[in-house]
Parts: structure tokens; C-alpha cells; sequence
């Protein structure tokens, strides 16, 4: 008996050991495949990070990001959920989670797409740094955190966007400074995956919602008189397909764009998304696997945008047609640690696509100077196939600043939006001799350039202003707050 | 550190295990242990760790004191300068934030509270007071006493083990093997009910109680909530079962900290089950000091609740929370007769309830949310009593639910004393008993594979009870 306790105990103190020795020993990876990420570097030693603790947590992250047979337990790992995240019978495939953020609190780049196409190349090696927030991010579990900023999951779950990419790069590097700090307490919503569709369920914070609208009558009052500010609030997927407890009450995103709406001064112009798209509700105008609408979902609000703005929309039959197959978009990242998002992924959809009718010139800037601007496409019809997020076909996905010129004859427009509003640009074309997209969220914050929308605006002559959001941005503090920085209104000083 | 990092696993507790067996004498082992605990404790807390050192030296220094000159003066400067260090460290914001509503203008201190001071403080100041009464004798080696106070096994979330628990083992301790083995299991079974159970359930209730309560419906709630109460347990005994585990290993004995808690038939019975080395800390120093049963019970009840509530944590939620279990006691001893009518089943179901309360109260430091919670709780908003989200919700965490449920049973305990009972009732020597050390050894690797598959994919590590 003594003879088994002690084979045993040793083993087991050499099992321990052989792991511990082979931490140490063995040849760091550096790249996740399993997550699609960069693992943690091993941080330098300084005194002052010692004492401080920030040494000690972020050895912590990079002893745990580059354990031995990491990946192997990751998959493992992944095999474990299907008992913490039973997906129920037959093919219910349900799954609830909570999400801080919403998908759309950073940007995604277009700036790789961009070079995809014309250097030819795309997955080179990645050379993003590491920082602490995303070194904290990156343990999280189970593989993927809901807590985890989203921009920096779809980032890196494309090869492409994140080695390419400064915006990116930036987007990840960046201190989780500005992150809607004041609604912490409770979570911005739910993702929710029913069969083959996740959604992003927002919930209503009225007073948040107030002061959009109070952001959105700012801008333009900005603007002054001669400037017409159109506003345009889409509903997300999670409003026509998801059960309807989650789409009524404080879930209820009708609601949430008429109370906005009665929020905003009356000679704003608000569209009237919501009719288009819920008679178009068994028309394919929303993503299963992506947290966006699709160019027809986004066409049906360019209808009513005319209607509202005095134009006349260009029937559909008229715009040549285009189509991506197998694209499996943000919603599959956003839940790739649980085993349902591998029903997304064996469903992938498909992205269709239509060509602006009209001859069209654009640029991408980094801020609002206008120089240095690299030539994009308004859509792009040769996306490569490593650039796993199609979405990024519509004016290359989220740049600081993107100008297209048109051969329409017709006014000038700001387009203030986040990626949303990229599907919506391309129609647009046929009414505006230029147009220039400006995405709130890469000015006025942590080292990205400064924007005075108010004299910009004067510069360029602008005739409308068009603000499009989905409604995760009108419950979000801080992308109110990148709107009213803007105009110079900060309401947090 | 923390028992459930692969750091502590894979690096720490074998070259600490290591370097204990290795060295002969037990004076060099001790030189072991308390290495590998002041670093323990200086990988979380790299400047307080000179606290702890401080506040072992002071206690240390008053017990010597005490041993030569039995004066009560000493002994309550001994125990304000003990409280005084808590008070300072974890109550000075809280204190000065309440002066503040009350009209002054005290800039509020910034204090980070450090790691298990509540825990190290009660034992430093259990040594003390058990010298004053003769208990205990006076620890002269500083070392020793250093090892008493820092050992790493209960160092930062108990169990609080008093000095009488361990005098004999600070100068002798045997090198058991079954004691060991038992430690090796005890320890992988805890660390399974932290990593396994109590992470998990603990992201479900955060997932719904840090959501929009009053968009939740009734049931939702009632789920988060006792996915809180399965978290808590599993977080805090798994943590006792490894620090117990552990302190076999290298030849210490701590008392049994829980004693499935939510089998209880009574909230009385429930804190002679949940944290018995806190509980029996303030009957032994406080209730009983003050008069016990024997005079103004009810007075000392509330005395000993309102402590208990705040030594979880600065914050008037923890305060309601003692008072709470205060007002329940109270009632049952009033009551006496009368609840021992209602049906068993019933009287396990009242008090499950009731607990299940208390961690409502215990989880929202905010009141606002707090009462949210309860309106919602009680049907009075909130989404209806059930709706879709709550129908996934359950869905997905069903057989979470059930083992976590199961868990809380004697039903484990008892399939492993059934597995014992048949092993060892053969009368074949030995070989039966073979049979179950190998079985029970290759449980113990399971879980360990498991946790570690777990620990992998997840950073959410953070004891609860690090807060206290």
C-alpha cells in the first residue's frame, strides 16, 4: 500500500512538474489559430510595474496564453461547452449571452481591404503590439469574453483586416478610456443565437436615449439654418426574428425610434426605416451570422430616406447586382467560444451587392484635412477570399473619413455614421455630387485627430447632414458622446 | 495568487512541494513554507505584503508581552491597534464617505484593501486574546509565528484557523502518506468546485443581475439569483476544501470550514453550516464575551450580526445583510415551537428561500438595483413572470443547473463513502483497498484535467471572497 501511494503521489508531483518545466522551456507561440488572435507578449520587467501589480497580471496573461498544448485545450474546451451552453433539442441550437457593448463600439477597417485588392496580397504577419486592455481581454473565457470590446474580436478574426490594418491596430491599441463608462452597472443588451440566426437584442435606457436626440438637435443647431439634418434610425435583425419577448417592452426598438424621434426638434427630418423594413420582413434584409442589415435591408431605408428627403429612389431592377458567397460575419465571432455559433457557421449567408449607377470617385482619409487620401471603391466586386468579412466590400467598412464625388448632378451631404451606414453610402451616389462619411467614433478621443464638424461643414459647403444609427448607438453614452464632441458639446464636463 | 491559476498549479505548488519534501528537519521545511507563502502573498499584494509581516510582528510581540506580564491594557492595545489596521484599511473610505452625507467635507481616502486581511487579522487577533486566557502558549519563535499567520494554504480566504487548531504542528509534524493522498483529493475536488461549478454559475448570474433588472422577468431573476447562491458556495467551500487539502499535504490539520449548507432546516442551522470558523470566531470573542444567552440575548444577536455583515465588506448592503440574518435568528428562537410544526420538506424550503434572499441583499451594494431586484423578484415589475429569454436562458444552463444542484446534496459524499464502504467490506487485504485508491486517484486526475481545460479558456479567477 505504501508502495502505491507513493508511485501515485509521485506521479502526480511529476505530472505537475513536466507541465511546469515545459512552460517554461518550450518555444512561446504567438499566434492563436484556435481564436484567431495574437497571444501575449512576455512583458518587461520593471520595478514600478512590480509594485504596482500590472507585471505580475500581465505575466499572468502571457503565462496562460502560451501554456503548453494551449490549443489542444482550447478545442477541449470548446468540447466542455456543449454541457455549460446546452443548446436544447433537435435543432433549437439556442443560446443566450449577455453583451456589454453591442458590436459596434469600434470600428473595422477598410484600409486592409484596400490593400488586399491592390498589393495582392493579404495575410501578412501580423505586428500589432500588445497592450494591457487587450492582454486582459485576451484570457477571457471561455475563449471569447462578452466583456471583451468587440472591435478587437472582429478585428483580429480576420487575418486580413487585422495585418493590414492601422485602424485596426489603433482600434485595438487603444485605453479603454472612452468605453461607455456610465451605463456599466447594467449590460447594454443580450446576443441571443435561435437555429441558424444570433441577433443583438439592445434594451431601452430612456434617458441615454434622450440625450441622442439632444446630440442629434445639437448637430443641428451647428449646422444653422441652412443645413437640413436628416436623421435615420434603423431596427436591427433582432426586431422582426427574434421570440417576441425580446422585441417588446424595454426591448421593443419600434418604440426606442418613435420616443427618439419625439426627442428630436421638429425641423430635424426623421426617416421612417421601421415601416420599409418590417413590410420587407420575410425579404432577405438582415444577416444571420453578422450584426448588420444586408444592401437590400439598407435599400429599403434609402427608400424612405427619399420619400423623407425629396428624392426620387432608383428602382432596384435598375442597379446592376453582384453576390459573395459564404461569408460568415461578426455574430459568428461574437459567439465562436460557444458550440452554437458552429450552426452559424456550417449556414454561412451570402452578400449581395449593387453597383452605384452613377460613375463615382472616392478616397479614404485618416482625419479631416483631406490629404493623403487613398482611392476605395464604393463597392467593391473583388473582394479577396482571405477577407472573411464581406461587410467590408461597402466603401471598404469604417474609415476616419471617405469622400466619394460623384457624376450625379445634386447637393453636397456629411454622412455621421458607424458601420450601419455603409450599405446605406452606395445609394446615396445617385443623389449627391459628393458626399463625405465621417464615423464619429475615430475623433475627439485617446489620440485620434480632432474634428470641428461645425466649420468643417461651412468648408465644404454641405447641404444636408444625414446621421444614421442602428439602436445599440442610441443607448450607448459614448457614442453620444463622440457626437457632441463633434460640435464641441461635451455634457460629461 | 490564487489556487485556481495555472501559475499556482503548474509552477508554484510543485516546486513548493519539491522543496518541502526535499529538505530534512522541520525547521527547514518551515523556512519552506513560509518562503513560498510571503511570495504567495507578495504575487498579488507585492507591497502589503510588509503589512502582513508587520501585523505578525505586532501580535507576535504582544503575545510575548502578555506571557510575561498578564496586564489587560496590553491586551487591548493589542486588539486596537489589530482593529485599528482593519479599520484603516478596509473602512476608512467607507467611514468617511458616511461623515461626508452627513454634512462634512473629509476628502475620501483611497485605500485598496488588501488581500485577506480580514481573514489574517481575525487569526493574529485569535492568537492574542487566546494567550490572554491562557489557552495558548506564547509562540517565542517569530518565525513560527510568521508561519502561523502567513501559511499560504488559508492565508487569503480562510478557513480562519485559530492558533489552538495548529500550536503542535508549528514544531512536529509527520509525513503521512493516506493523509497526503486525502489532501491530493481534497484539494482537486475543491479546485473542480471553483473552476467547474462556481465560474460558470457565476457568469450566468452576472449575465442577469448586471442586466437590465426591470426588463427581466420574474423567474430570470429568481434564476440569477440562485445561480449567485450555487456560485458562492461552490467558490467559497471549493476554496476551503483546497486550503484544507492543502494543509494535509504538508502535515496541518484546519477544521472543516462547511457543512453542506444548503441542506439546512433553519437559518440557524444554516450558520452552524456556512463559515463555521467565522461564525465560532464571533462566539467565541464576541457573543459569548458579551453575555451570551445568558443576558441581553438579543442585544449581543444583533451585536454579533451587524459585525458580521460588515466584516464582508464596507458597505451598507452587507450591514442590512447581518441585520437580516438577525431578525431571522431572533424569530426562530421566539418561535421555536412553532416552526418545528410546519413539514420538514417545507422548513428546507423556507430556509433555502431565505438564503437565497440574503444573497439578493448580499450581491447589490447599490440599493437602487437592490430594490429593483426585489420588486422584480416579488412580480411587483419586470417582465412578466416568464418569457422567452428566460426559457434560453434555462435551456442552457439546465445541466449546469442540475449538477450544481446535485452538488449542494449529500448525494456525492455519499456515493463516495458507498464506493469505500464496498471496497474495504471484501475480505481480500488490500486488494479492494487498491481498487479504490486507484479509483479515486483517477477521479482525482479527471478533475484536474478538467479544471485545467476550464482554467485555459477562462480569466474570470478572482475568489469572491478576496473582497472580505
Amino acid at each position: 500500500m505504501k508502495k502505491l501511494y507513493i508511485a501515485l503521489l509521485c506521479s502526480f508531483l511529476l505530472l505537475l512538474l513536466g507541465f511546469g518545466a515545459v512552460s517554461l522551456l518550450d518555444t512561446d507561440a504567438t499566434v492563436s489559430k484556435v481564436e484567431n488572435r495574437d497571444l501575449a507578449a512576455k512583458p518587461e520587467f520593471t520595478v514600478s510595474s512590480l509594485l504596482s501589480g500590472t507585471y505580475i497580471s500581465k505575466f499572468e496573461s502571457y503565462y496562460t496564453d502560451t501554456f503548453p498544448l494551449r490549443e489542444q485545450l482550447l478545442k477541449a474546451n470548446r468540447a466542455m461547452n456543449h454541457f455549460y451552453y446546452y443548446a436544447g433539442t433537435g435543432d433549437d441550437n439556442l443560446l443566450i449571452i449577455g453583451s456589454t457593448s453591442g458590436a459596434e463600439n469600434g470600428g473595422e477597417s477598410l484600409s486592409a481591404v484596400q490593400k488586399a485588392e491592390q498589393a495582392g496580397t493579404s495575410a501578412a504577419s501580423s505586428g500589432g503590439t500588445k497592450t494591457a486592455a487587450e492582454s486582459s481581454a485576451a484570457a477571457s473565457s471561455p475563449i471569447f469574453s462578452a466583456d471583451k470590446p468587440a472591435a478587437s474580436s472582429a478585428a483580429s478574426s480576420d487575418a486580413a483586416s487585422s495585418a493590414a490594418s492601422s485602424s485596426a491596430a489603433e482600434t485595438a491599441a487603444e485605453p479603454p478610456l472612452d468605453n461607455p463608462d456610465e451605463s456599466s452597472a447594467t449590460q447594454a443588451g443580450n446576443v441571443i443565437v435561435v437555429g441558424t440566426r444570433a441577433m443583438e437584442i439592445p434594451t431601452a435606457d430612456d434617458k441615454i436615449i434622450a440625450r441622442y436626440a439632444q446630440a442629434v438637435n445639437n448637430l443641428a443647431a451647428a449646422m444653422g439654418s441652412g443645413v437640413r439634418t436628416i436623421s435615420l434610425i434603423t431596427p436591427n435583425g433582432g426586431e422582426f426574428y427574434s421570440p417576441e419577448s425580446m422585441h417588446t417592452g424595454l426591448h421593443s426598438q419600434k418604440d426606442m425610434i418613435s420616443r427618439c424621434y419625439a426627442d428630436m426638434d421638429a425641423d430635424i427630418l426623421k426617416v421612417d426605416a421601421y415601416t420599409a423594413l418590417r413590410e420587407h420582413v420575410n425579404d432577405y434584409i438582415y444577416f444571420r451570422t453578422d450584426h448588420h442589415w444586408t444592401a437590400l435591408g439598407a435599400y429599403y431605408a434609402y427608400t424612405m430616406f427619399c420619400k423623407t428627403a425629396g428624392f426620387e429612389a432608383v428602382p432596384l431592377e435598375k442597379f446592376q447586382k453582384g453576390t459573395y458567397e459564404n461569408f460568415v460575419g461578426s455574430m459568428y465571432t461574437f459567439t465562436s467560444g460557444y458550440p452554437q455559433s458552429e450552426t452559424l457557421k456550417e449556414n454561412p449567408d451570402t452578400l449581395d451587392y449593387y453597383l452605384p449607377v452613377v460613375e463615382t470617385h472616392a478616397k479614404y482619409y485618416a482625419d479631416a484635412t483631406l490629404t493623403n487620401g487613398v482611392p476605395i471603391s464604393v463597392v467593391y466586386t473583388k473582394l479577396d477570399d482571405s477577407v472573411s468579412n464581406k461587410y467590408l466590400c461597402f466603401i471598404g467598412g469604417d474609415n476616419p473619413v471617405c469622400v466619394i464625388d460623384t457624376a450625379a448632378k445634386g447637393p453636397v451631404c456629411i454622412v455621421l455614421k458607424e458601420s450601419y451606414g455603409n450599405a446605406f453610402v452606395p445609394f446615396l451616389t445617385s443623389h449627391y455630387s459628393k458626399i463625405i462619411v465621417i464615423d464619429p467614433r475615430e475623433f475627439n478621443r485617446d489620440g485620434k485627430p480632432s474634428l470641428d464638424l461645425k466649420t468643417f461643414a461651412k468648408e465644404q459647403g454641405i447641404n444636408d447632414l444625414i446621421v444614421i444609427n442602428y439602436p445599440y448607438m442610441i443607448n450607448s453614452t459614448g457614442y453620444i458622446r463622440w457626437l457632441n464632441r463633434l460640435v464641441g458639446m461635451d455634457e460629461t464636463e | 495568487m490564487v489556487f485556481s491559476s495555472l501559475i499556482f498549479l503548474y509552477l508554484f505548488l510543485p516546486a513548493c512541494a519539491v522543496l518541502y519534501f526535499a529538505v530534512h528537519g522541520i525547521r527547514a521545511k518551515n523556512a519552506v513554507l513560509i518562503l513560498f507563502s510571503l511570495v504567495f502573498y507578495a504575487w498579488g499584494e507585492p507591497v502589503y505584503v510588509l503589512l502582513l509581516i508587520a501585523m505578525s510582528g505586532v501580535n507576535w510581540l504582544f503575545g510575548m508581552l502578555l506571557g510575561k506580564r498578564h496586564q489587560k491594557w496590553l491586551l487591548v492595545l493589542a486588539v486596537v491597534l489589530d482593529l485599528g489596521c482593519l479599520a484603516v484599511f478596509k473602512y476608512a473610505g467607507f467611514l468617511v464617505e458616511n461623515l461626508n452625507a452627513l454634512g462634512l467635507a473629509i476628502p475620501v481616502p483611497k485605500i485598496s484593501l488588501p488581500i485577506g486581511i480580514s481573514f489574517y487579522t481575525f487569526q493574529a487577533l485569535s492568537y492574542t486574546i487566546d494567550v490572554w486566557r491562557g489557552k495558548v502558549g506564547v509562540q517565542r519563535s517569530f518565525w513560527r509565528f510568521l508561519l502561523y499567520v502567513s501559511l499560504f494554504p488559508q492565508l487569503i480566504a480562510g478557513p480562519i484557523v485559530r492558533y489552538s487548531d495548529v500550536e503542535p504542528q508549528m514544531e512536529h509534524r509527520e509525513i503521512d502518506l493516506e493523509e497526503i493522498f486525502y489532501g491530493v483529493t481534497r484539494f482537486c475536488m475543491g479546485l473542480a468546485k471553483k473552476v467547474l461549478l462556481a465560474d460558470y454559475a457565476g457568469k450566468v448570474a452576472s449575465q442577469i443581475l448586471d442586466g437590465t433588472l426591470t426588463a427581466s422577468a420574474t423567474l430570470a431573476v429568481w434564476l440569477g439569483v440562485l445561480m449567485y447562491t450555487f456560485e458562492i458556495y461552490f467558490d467559497f467551500s471549493g476554496y476551503s476544501d483546497m486550503a484544507i487539502g492543502l494543509g494535509r499535504v504538508f502535515g496541518f490539520r484546519y477544521p472543516e470550514n462547511f457543512r453542506l449548507p444548503y441542506i439546512a432546516r433553519s437559518i440557524t442551522d444554516f450558520w452552524r453550516r456556512w463559515h463555521i470558523s467565522l461564525s465560532s470566531f464571533f462566539r467565541d470573542y464576541v457573543y459569548i464575551p458579551l453575555g451570551g444567552n445568558r443576558k441581553h440575548v438579543y442585544l449581543n444577536l444583533a451585536i454579533v450580526w451587524t459585525l458580521t455583515g460588515l466584516w464582508h465588506g464596507a458597505s451598507w448592503n452587507f450591514v442590512l445583510w447581518g441585520f437580516y440574518f438577525f431578525v431571522i435568528l431572533a424569530f426562530e428562537r421566539v418561535f421555536k415551537k412553532q416552526i418545528a410544526k410546519i413539514p420538514r420538506p417545507l422548513q428546507h424550503v423556507l430556509t433555502l428561500l431565505l438564503i437565497m434572499l440574503g444573497w439578493d441583499l448580499f450581491y447589490f451594494t447599490d440599493f437602487t438595483r437592490l430594490a429593483e431586484s426585489l420588486r422584480v423578484l416579488f412580480g411587483a415589475a419586470g417582465a412578466g413572470f416568464v418569457n422567452e429569454q428566460t426559457k434560453i436562458l434555462l435551456v442552457n444552463n439546465l445541466p449546469l443547473l442540475l449538477l450544481c444542484a446535485v452538488g449542494c446534496t449529500p448525494i456525492p459524499q455519499a456515493i463516495g463513502n458507498t464506493f469505500g464502504a464496498m471496497c474495504a467490506g471484501r475480505t481480500h487485504e488490500g486488494k479492494k483497498q487498491r481498487v479504490y485508491v486507484l479509483v479515486t486517484y483517477a477521479y482525482d486526475l479527471l478533475l484536474l484535467a478538467l479544471s485545467t481545460i476550464a482554467l485555459i479558456g477562462s480569466s474570470y479567477n478572482a475568489f469572491l471572497y478576496f473582497r472580505f
